[in-house]
């Protein structure tokens, strides 16, 4: 396999859902790739379409318009039974350990749970796969024949991870994998994130609203704004000179250690409008510091840049935060 | 009722205590903590630290299994053994409340303005008009834009900054001399939470601000001093900008490794090893030794006490990497 192959793509995808109003295009034509071993970061707020475009990369949404492709293959429209092995090979990890694991299940039942609907399996060599799973994340055996009620935040996700692990998946989707946990253990679990990758070429799909932890793990983003793209390129390039305002702003909202970023804080007004009432020309207008008259008739599209990044805005670049880089080296 | 001190509480030797198996146990371990007038301080600790116990009892707001002794002493009055009308005097008027999740710390069916006025006119023989004036002006102060709209709508009218802004204009209505805020901006979108770091920082007027956070980051952006709670215990404070240069306590050291850095290199993250300990685990000594990389006998032997503003044997100098 090539080194650059995209495992997934998506390409003009979206996912409208029917509400009483009308429909709601919670994904807007977005383009979306994630190669092997990489990891890419959707971010945005809530009500961006990141958490509803991870779940329709992994087809649990079908798509109304586009396509997703999984190595080369166009999986837009297979029947559940025939996404089976697509399903082995995409897992996902969600935010809230307390709520993703069964507390009446052991936790040999909670990672055998995959292996059981996919493989025939004697009960001996499923409790052995579990174990190994077990003992990526840093856990030991004698955790099997407890309860997931038994343990703490951490160990929780370590379990989570654990469950999607059991099938050796190419792609892991994590949506805010650390938020839930304290500060002290999210270090735990960003670090065995990591080390998994680097073992098994993994790639992560991470949505999260914490930039800093983007920054830490992706080298793609793509941040979103009501269902659409506004920006998208390599991680290190996007937050050392962000192009869309609203990116911008983003980066400036991260809570600071530094006293200058607070100083300098971009500050939007207002929320996010409702997806039902799009406002026109660029959705972001309404919020962004430097919009001209023009951004509330004309729609900007997603342009490439010469250095393959993404934006759509007609003045990218202008805006600027200040965020304090610190160097270890 | 209330004499003209310079402090907005004091914290005397504070136990929370609650009934489990093997008696009661103590979330909340002999805490002294003064907040001065106009100070904004944080209570940073992860769950299970005791700081929203801490932050409950003062407004005498603890669940009703919690045995609390010690003082806490606004003016002359302890709220630990004031009588209900005492207490319900101070609350909402003296020292008020900021919830994590406005949606459900606010009456569904009754409006904005009703809900505020009901607060002013429990502590102040005013008319129903200069009530809800006092309504308009404070909904203006914490930046709701169209006040007098916003405030006949509903709660689920608003969005969750505006909800938040709300609540925090609840808690300033009556002047009060303290606000503790608990995780007040966890629920929120980062761009939003912005806005609530910004009012919380420069919009409160003369009240005195305590934030309770496990974030670091939310407690240097809004605060002037920083008090570190781990396992019941406050272990180092001190103002913002020393914390954050020279921590002294291996577990605030921790705390600050911990978070990912905008650093290029990408080094690893230092997590703090463990977990804290349970509520009914017995624990000799420092009670964060077994997570401590500078731990030694001493540490296990015996509890250090707090002095100079630090609870450590070993406290450690320097900037953390």
């Amino acid at each position: 396999m090539s080194p650059d192959k995209k495992l997934i793509n998506a390409v003009d995808l979206s996912v409208t859902f029917k509400v009483p109003s009308g429909s709601l295009r919670a994904v807007d034509t977005v383009s979306f790739y994630v190669n092997a071993g990489e990891t890419v970061a959707i971010v945005g707020e809530s009500g961006s379409g990141k958490t509803t475009l991870a779940l329709s990369l992994m087809r649990a949404y079908a798509p109304t318009s586009g396509n997703l492709f999984f190595e080369n293959e166009d999986i837009t429209h297979l029947s559940e039974k025939a996404l089976k092995d697509f399903r082995k090979k995409v897992q996902m990890v969600f935010q809230d350990p307390y709520s993703s694991l069964d507390p009446r299940m052991t936790v040999s039942q909670v990672i055998a749970e995959p292996l059981r609907a996919h493989f025939k399996l004697s009960a001996k060599e499923r409790d052995e796969k579990a174990g190994e799973s077990l003992k990526a994340v840093g856990l030991t055996a004698d955790f099997l024949n407890r309860r997931a009620s038994q343990f703490s935040g951490g160990q929780r996700q370590r379990i989570a991870i654990a469950r999607a692990l059991s099938l050796d998946p190419k792609v892991l989707v994590a949506d805010e994998p650390v938020s839930a946990l304290d500060v002290s253990t999210q270090a735990q679990i960003v670090n065995l994130l990591q080390s998994i990758q680097e073992e098994r070429n993994i790639s992560y799909i991470l949505v999260s609203h914490d930039l800093r932890l983007v920054y830490h793990l992706a080298t793609r983003v793509v941040v979103m704004y009501l269902g659409k793209v506004v920006e998208e390129g390599a991680c290190d390039d996007v937050v050392a000179n962000p192009q869309h305002p609203y990116t911008a702003a983003l980066l400036s909202a991260v809570p600071a250690l530094e006293e200058a970023s607070r100083r300098d804080r971009i500050v939007l007004n207002g929320a996010p409008p409702s997806p039902i009432a799009r406002p026109t020309g660029c959705s972001f207008h309404p919020r962004c510091p430097i919009a001209r008259p023009e951004c509330s008739t004309n729609t900007p599209e997603l342009q490439t840049m010469p250095n393959g990044r993404k934006v759509a805005c007609f003045y990218p670049g202008e805006l600027q935060p200040h965020i304090s880089f610190t160097s270890s080296k | 009722m209330i004499n003209t001190v310079s402090n907005a509480i004091e914290i005397k030797n504070l136990v929370v205590s609650f009934p489990t198996p093997a008696g009661y146990s103590a979330v909340v371990r002999g805490i002294n903590l003064t907040i001065n007038l106009g100070d904004r301080v944080a209570i940073v600790g992860e769950s299970g630290s005791g700081k929203t116990m801490m932050g409950l009892s003062m407004l005498g707001i603890q669940p009703t299994s919690a045995q609390v002794e010690g003082e806490i002493l606004i003016g002359d009055v302890n709220m630990v053994t004031a009588a209900d009308a005492v207490a319900r005097k101070l609350r909402g008027n003296y020292i008020s409340m900021v919830f994590q999740e406005p949606l459900t710390s606010l009456n569904p069916v009754r409006t904005i303005s009703s809900q505020l006025s009901e607060s002013v006119r429990r502590h102040n023989s005013i008319s129903k008009k200069e009530a809800e004036a006092r309504v308009l002006a404070v909904l203006t102060a914490v930046g709701i834009p169209a006040p007098e709209e916003r405030m006949k709508s509903y709660p689920h009218q608003l969005s969750g900054g505006l909800r938040q802004r709300v609540m925090i204009a609840l808690a300033l209505i009556n002047k009060p001399q303290l606000v503790v805020a608990d995780e007040p901006t966890t629920a929120l979108d980062a761009t939003i939470q912005a806005q609530i770091l910004d009012l919380l920082r420069s919009g409160m007027g003369d009240a005195a601000l305590m934030l309770i956070t496990h974030d670091l980051a939310v407690a240097a952006d809004v605060c002037n001093r920083i008090v570190v709670m781990y396992a019941g215990n406050i272990v180092e404070q001190g103002p913002v900008a020393e914390i954050l240069s020279n921590p002294k306590h291996p577990y605030t050291r921790g705390l600050l490794s911990a978070i990912p850095k905008f650093d290029q290199a990408r080094p690893a993250l230092n997590p703090i090893p463990g977990a804290p300990p349970t509520i009914s685990e017995v624990v000799p000594g420092c009670r964060f030794a077994s997570r401590c990389s500078y731990a030694d006998a001493q540490c296990t032997a015996s509890e250090p006490e707090f002095i100079n503003n630090i609870a450590c044997f070993h406290p450690v100098t320097g900037a953390v990497k």
